[in-house]
This record gives C-alpha cells, sequence and structure tokens, in this order.
C-alpha cells in the first residue's frame, strides 16, 4: 500500500469515527454560561458547540462528565459527548468558577420525544 | 482568583512534578544536567508553539490542542516503557517523558495566564497564587522524592514498580482526549467514587497526578488503564528477572 492509499483509507476512517451526532450550542458570555441548563437527550451521542463570546479564554470542565476543554476568547470549539445515562451533569467555567457554571440535564429518551413533539 | 490560581496551577504543576521526581531518582548520576535540561527543553518548546496556539486549537474541528496532548501522552508513555525495560535509567528516554509532560503543563498553565497577566484588577491574584502553588507542588514533590528515596534504597525494585502507575495515567488521559475529540466512542460512567474520594479535592488531585484517578471512569477508560498496569507488570517483571540471572 502506498502512502497515498494509506492517507486515503484513513481520511474515509475519521468521518465513521465521528459520525453524526445531534448538536446543541452552548454560548459564554460575561462568563456565564447560556443557557445555565441545557436539555440533552439520553442514550444518544450528541456535540456540544461551545461559543466563548468573551475576550478571555475559558476552561469548560466537568467532572462527571470527564471532560476539560479550553476554548480560546472570541472563539468556538466542540464537545462530543455521549451516549449518556439520565440524570444531571454539573460543569463550570475552570478559570471562573464562581460565574460560570451550568448543569446538562440528560433527559430520559421516551421523554426526550415529549419534549421534542410539543416544541 | 487568588483561590482558583492556587487550585489550578498545583493541578497542572502535580503530575509534572511528581514524574519529574521520579525520573530523578531513576537517574544514577548526572541529575542537575537532567533538570536543567528537562527545564530548558520544556521552556523552549511552549514558547515555540505560544505564537501558534490560537491556531492550534482551531485544528482538526478545534480538537488540535487534544490531540497534540495525546501525542505527548503517547510518546510519554513510550519513553516511560522503554524506561521500565532498561537496564539502568537511561537519560534520553526520561528527558522526553519530562518534555512532553512539561509541554502540556506549559501550554495550559499559558493558556490560563492569559486571564490573569495584563489585568489590573487580577494581575496580582494570579502572581502569588501562582507562588502558592509553586511552594504547594514543590514541597510534595520534596516529600515524594524522600519517600522515593527511601523506597530505592531499600528495595531498588520498587523504584521500577512505580513507573507502573505513571504509564497508566498516560494511558488513561490520552483516551480520555481521545474520546472528548470524538475520535473513540464515550460510554456511560462505570460507577462514581467521587463521594468517596472527589476529583476535586487534595487526595483526588493527588491520586489523578499519581495514577490517573477518575472518579466516573468508562469501560474505555477502565480498559485502557487495567491493560497498561497488567501488560506492562508482565514485562517489566520479565526484563527484571532476566536482568536478575544475568547478574546485572
Amino acid at each position: 500500500m502506498t502512502l497515498q492509499q494509506a492517507l486515503a483509507a484513513l481520511a474515509l476512517c475519521i468521518p465513521l469515527a465521528v459520525e453524526a451526532r445531534q448538536e446543541f450550542v452552548l454560548t459564554l458570555k460575561d462568563h456565564l454560561f447560556n443557557p445555565a441548563q441545557l436539555a440533552v437527550p439520553a442514550g444518544q451521542k450528541i456535540k456540544i458547540r461551545l461559543i466563548n463570546l468573551d475576550a478571555a479564554p475559558e476552561e469548560f470542565e466537568s467532572f462527571p462528565l470527564n471532560r476539560e476543554k479550553v476554548v480560546l476568547g472570541n472563539s468556538e470549539a466542540i464537545l462530543y459527548l455521549g451516549p449518556l445515562a439520565a440524570g444531571e451533569y454539573p460543569f463550570f467555567g475552570d478559570y471562573h468558577p464562581d460565574s460560570a457554571k451550568g448543569v446538562l440535564i440528560v433527559i430520559p429518551e421516551a421523554q426526550w420525544q415529549q419534549v421534542q413533539h410539543v416544541n | 482568583m487568588l483561590i482558583n490560581t492556587v487550585l489550578l496551577v498545583t493541578r497542572e504543576l502535580l503530575p509534572l512534578l511528581l514524574l519529574l521526581v521520579l525520573m530523578l531518582q531513576l537517574q544514577s548520576a548526572q541529575k542537575s544536567r537532567f533538570l536543567l535540561l528537562s527545564v530548558l527543553l520544556s521552556t523552549a518548546l511552549v514558547l515555540l508553539l505560544a505564537p501558534w496556539l490560537a491556531l492550534l486549537t482551531q485544528l482538526a474541528e478545534g480538537n488540535g490542542l487534544e490531540l497534540l496532548f495525546v501525542a505527548c501522552y503517547g510518546v510519554s508513555l513510550l519513553a516511560l516503557i522503554i524506561l521500565l525495560t532498561a537496564k539502568a535509567g537511561p537519560f534520553s528516554p526520561a528527558l522526553v517523558v519530562i518534555t512532553a509532560q512539561g509541554l502540556i503543563c506549559g501550554i495550559n498553565l499559558l493558556l490560563y495566564s492569559f486571564t490573569g497577566i495584563g489585568n489590573v484588577d487580577k494581575g496580582d491574584s494570579y502572581w502569588l497564587g501562582t507562588l502558592l502553588a509553586l511552594g504547594i507542588g514543590l514541597s510534595i514533590a520534596v516529600l515524594w522524592f524522600h519517600l522515593l528515596d527511601e523506597l530505592k534504597r531499600r528495595t531498588p525494585a520498587l523504584l521500577l514498580l512505580m513507573l507502573l502507575p505513571a504509564c497508566a495515567r498516560q494511558t488513561i488521559e490520552a483516551l480520555a482526549l481521545l474520546q472528548q475529540t470524538g475520535w473513540l466512542p464515550g460510554g456511560q460512567a462505570l460507577w462514581d467514587s467521587g463521594v468517596v474520594v472527589s476529583e476535586q479535592s487534595e487526595a483526588g488531585v493527588f491520586l489523578q497526578a499519581w495514577f490517573g484517578y477518575e472518579a466516573t471512569p468508562d469501560l474505555i477508560q477502565l480498559t485502557g488503564w487495567l491493560l497498561t498496569l497488567i501488560l506492562l507488570s508482565a514485562l517489566g517483571y520479565r526484563c527484571y528477572i532476566r536482568r536478575v540471572k544475568n547478574g546485572l
């Protein structure tokens, strides 16, 4: 196998690893997360687009989610999560833990379908 | 800001300091040269990458930094395996371990410094907090050095045994980052030992720095951690027995 073939094979594998996931948006402004309570479905792979509207960098940190992600000022990053069990997963901004706080509320699938239907 | 800086800087420094002490103990000679070289190399690499941090973080859908850290953990693990199987603590692999860890620690500290340096309200707290964290970290490192020194004096093989938790930590950290980037599937936590030892507690921070403690590990992380421990224990034991038989 030539190097080109190997790279092509690798490129084909990457989209399999990063498959389609439902996307949620979490913004950070004045060191506050918005929404502070983000609802997502249980048992599904999801991604959260974290948009930092502040000039200073921030680190998204969640011990129960095992996530630690730095987002530079005025930029964004993607967090890949799940499948998660239903429940509440607190998170905070490591650089401003007093103000930047939030909770990821993971809703059971049946309940999630109802919420989606109402919306 | 002050307390947060102390906590954050201590958490970043501790893994590096614990590994540095272990590497120093493994060096039979040239400890000062090793220390100087590792500090210089790590600092040079961080300074070299500093102007490119913004670009780096945006690579691979915003996962550039994580992938760099995964590479650092991978290189570190390989160097630790070489140390585990080598006759005597060789200089170069130990230097690679500290440089890779220094790069991770340095980049994280540099990113955090952007929130404090140059900020009139936070600047003093940032510097004071950093100094306090450095003091705490160095105090723990001195105690760790003497503990390892005692272990080495009693049974030299125990020092090699201390490489195993360090190896397992590299694996679990790399796996967690690969899951974060979406390159590996994530999973549900197998248990939550946070009520016994919280990752945010002093003990949790120390255990995390020592062997990669996770209060809520998933199956991939636990498997990787255990496999590293078991396989490298077997490998290390085999090499040690062979060395004893050869009278080395």
